[in-house]
């Protein structure tokens, strides 16, 4: 097998991803159209109010076989010998212990099929989350990606071309929801939980602080998350679900703002959302309306399709695969990796 | 009847091919770092040296720990997909127990113990079978060598230590009152060789279990259970 010489014959790819707490797999076909996507979601966390490496490791370990049997019946094919062409997996960033399982499973997998393994960055897997359900993005596109883990602006000249022009210098989104969350004494995680609270609240109850003015397109949540903690603590009259509404509304306010703006500088043609807290539905909304009255096009995956799942990862390893070719057996896993 | 042996729960990993009656083949190496880059390519140069293809394998021989976490979700996640990509059982066998077996003709009692870090050491007892082999007398437990050490003395009898734990914390266990006997540093790690003998059996008797169903030795609850402090959570990437 030669390098870049690899092309897919039936286009049906194995995805798989185990870089935080969701052990997911999914079927793929020509890296755009999803036959299955099982995700399994540890519940082992929760009472933490955050993600334990080793038990995240150890869930998946005891997971991964019957998440990889499951999509590949769900694709309608047979464990024995499935028709796929090869395995896309996480490689990178996330918990070492994590991302371990997945390749490790990938490489067994790999071998007891006699097909090419393909390894993955996390990040690319959530850029081309979108390509699983639209029409082909126009490019260049800026992308928001938030997640528990990361908060950066990306600009996308095209798929591979990958420019960070933006990102959180203290806690990413999610995390910032998470701690707010926790404060406000709702559950872990944290994003759903203020989201659900948030749709009885006003959002313009409290004019929290918006990070804006710094001129850059990097991200600071820290001082939010003091400013909400002063004021509830100083004003308890004041209801939880007006407080989490008006957090949420500031949040979504410095993502949409920062997107944009970058999407005007760089000359973009179309902004994405991905990443888990882009299943939030006021930054959805707020993104998708202000992006349309500036003439962009927007690009929103469905809510299962920003959080973790296998179908990303198979998407971006089908890119890969066909553009770089298959990836060595010794593939390891890297918890730091950056955006190629 | 061909067994492919993976060895992932100590500082020293072993990969195998064995077909019964014959010499198997083995790739070992110091771990457990490299473990996860060197376990496909090991298993690939095994089969390829061999002439052995995968269609050949009946079943896995795994050591399941206990042992070190990292290596043993590798080898454990490793052999669990193989057999499940090719519809083949697995034999699951104890580190301990392995340690145990190359101590069969000993007729002393054998405490088997692998290096648990952080200060402890898994282990088990075990005795000479009349016949062969060995049995095992305790469940496998972690404690700190003193304890163990307590332990031993309490047994008033004549006792072989075997393995890494044993050898790195050997002066913790000189001071019984007992005759003590260390086993030599060749079996300070599971051996691949004593895995086979002990999985064949098991493999022809059909006492295997579905990849799926393995489960871990851990024994020791992840640090969360232990001293877990919210600060040290990771945010979910979501
Ligand atoms: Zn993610």
């Amino acid at each position: 097998m030669e390098l870049n010489s690899y092309s897919v014959a039936n286009g049906l790819i194995l995805g798989i991803e185990t870089s935080c707490d969701e052990t997911a797999v999914a079927v793929v076909k020509d890296g755009t159209s999803t036959l299955s996507s099982v995700i399994y979601s540890q519940q082992v966390h929760s009472k933490f109010g955050g993600v334990v490496p080793e038990l995240a490791g150890r869930e998946h370990e005891r997971r991964i076989l019957g998440v990889v049997r499951d999509a590949i019946e769900g694709a309608g094919l047979k464990m024995a010998k499935p028709q796929i062409e090869a395995i896309a997996v996480t490689m990178g960033p996330g918990l070492a212990g994590a991302l371990m399982v997945g390749v490790a499973a990938a490489k067994a997998l790999s071998l007891a099929w006699g097909i090419p393994l393909v390894g993955v960055n996390h990040l690319e897997g959530h850029l081309f989350a979108v390509r699983l359900e639209r029409d082909p993005i126009v490019y260049p596109s800026v992308m928001l990606l938030v997640s528990g883990g990361h908060t950066m602006i990306v600009l996308v000249e095209k798929p591979g071309k990958y420019r960070v022009i933006g990102q959180s210098v203290d806690d990413a989104a999610g995390e910032a929801f998470d701690k707010v969350a926790r404060f406000l004494g709702l559950g872990y995680p944290g994003g759903p939980e203020i989201e659900r609270e948030a749709q009885f609240g006003d959002p313009k109850a409290v004019r929290f602080p918006r990070a804006l003015r710094d001129g850059s397109f990097n991200f600071s949540f820290s001082g939010l998350k003091t400013a909400v903690v002063t004021y509830a603590k100083r004003n308890a009259d004041v209801g939880v679900s007006d407080i989490a509404a008006s957090f949420e509304d500031a949040v979504v306010d410095v993502l949409v703002e920062k997107t944009l703006n970058a999407a005007s500088i760089f000359g973009a043609k179309s902004v994405a959302l991905a990443g888990g807290v882009g299943a939030n539905t006021r930054l959805r909304t707020v993104l998708t309306s202000r992006a349309h009255a500036l003439d962009l096009a927007v690009c929103i995956p469905s809510r299962q399709n920003c959080t973790d799942n296998g179908a990303m990862i198979a998407a971006a390893g089908a890119w890969r695969l066909e553009n770089f070719g298959p990836s060595d057996l010794a593939l390891g896993a890297y918890p730091s990796l950056a955006l190629p | 009847m061909i067994l492919l042996g993976i060895d992932t729960a100590t500082a020293m990993t072993s990969l195998g091919l064995c077909k019964y009656g014959e010499p198997p083949a083995i790739v070992s190496f110091p771990g457990p770092k490299n473990q996860l880059e060197s376990i496909g390519v090991a298993v690939r140069q095994l089969l390829e040296q061999s002439g052995i293809s995968n269609s050949q394998i009946s079943a896995i021989a795994l050591d399941v720990g206990p042992g070190l976490f990292t290596g043993l979700r590798v080898g454990v996640s490793f052999a669990k997909s193989f057999a499940g990509g090719l519809g083949i059982p697995i034999v699951p066998v104890s580190s301990l127990d392995i340690q145990a077996c190359t101590q069969g003709n000993c007729p002393r009692t054998i405490v088997s113990l692998v290096d648990a870090r952080r200060g402890e050491v898994f282990y088990a007892v075990y005795r000479k079978v009349p016949g062969g082999g060995v049995e095992r007398l305790t469940d496998y437990a972690v404690a700190s060598p003193e304890n163990v050490a307590m332990e031993i003395e309490s047994m008033a009898e004549s006792v072989l230590l075997v393995g890494q734990g044993a050898i790195k914390y050997r002066d913790s266990f000189t001071s019984a009152s007992q005759p003590l006997h260390f086993a030599g540093s060749a079996t300070a790690y599971p051996l691949m060789p004593v895995l086979f003998e002990i999985a064949f059996p098991l493999a022809f008797s059909e006492e295997f279990v579905s990849p799926e169903s393995v489960e871990v030795i851990y024994i020791r609850d992840a640090d969360a259970k232990v001293n877990f402090d919210v600060r040290h959570a990771f945010p979910k990437d979501r």
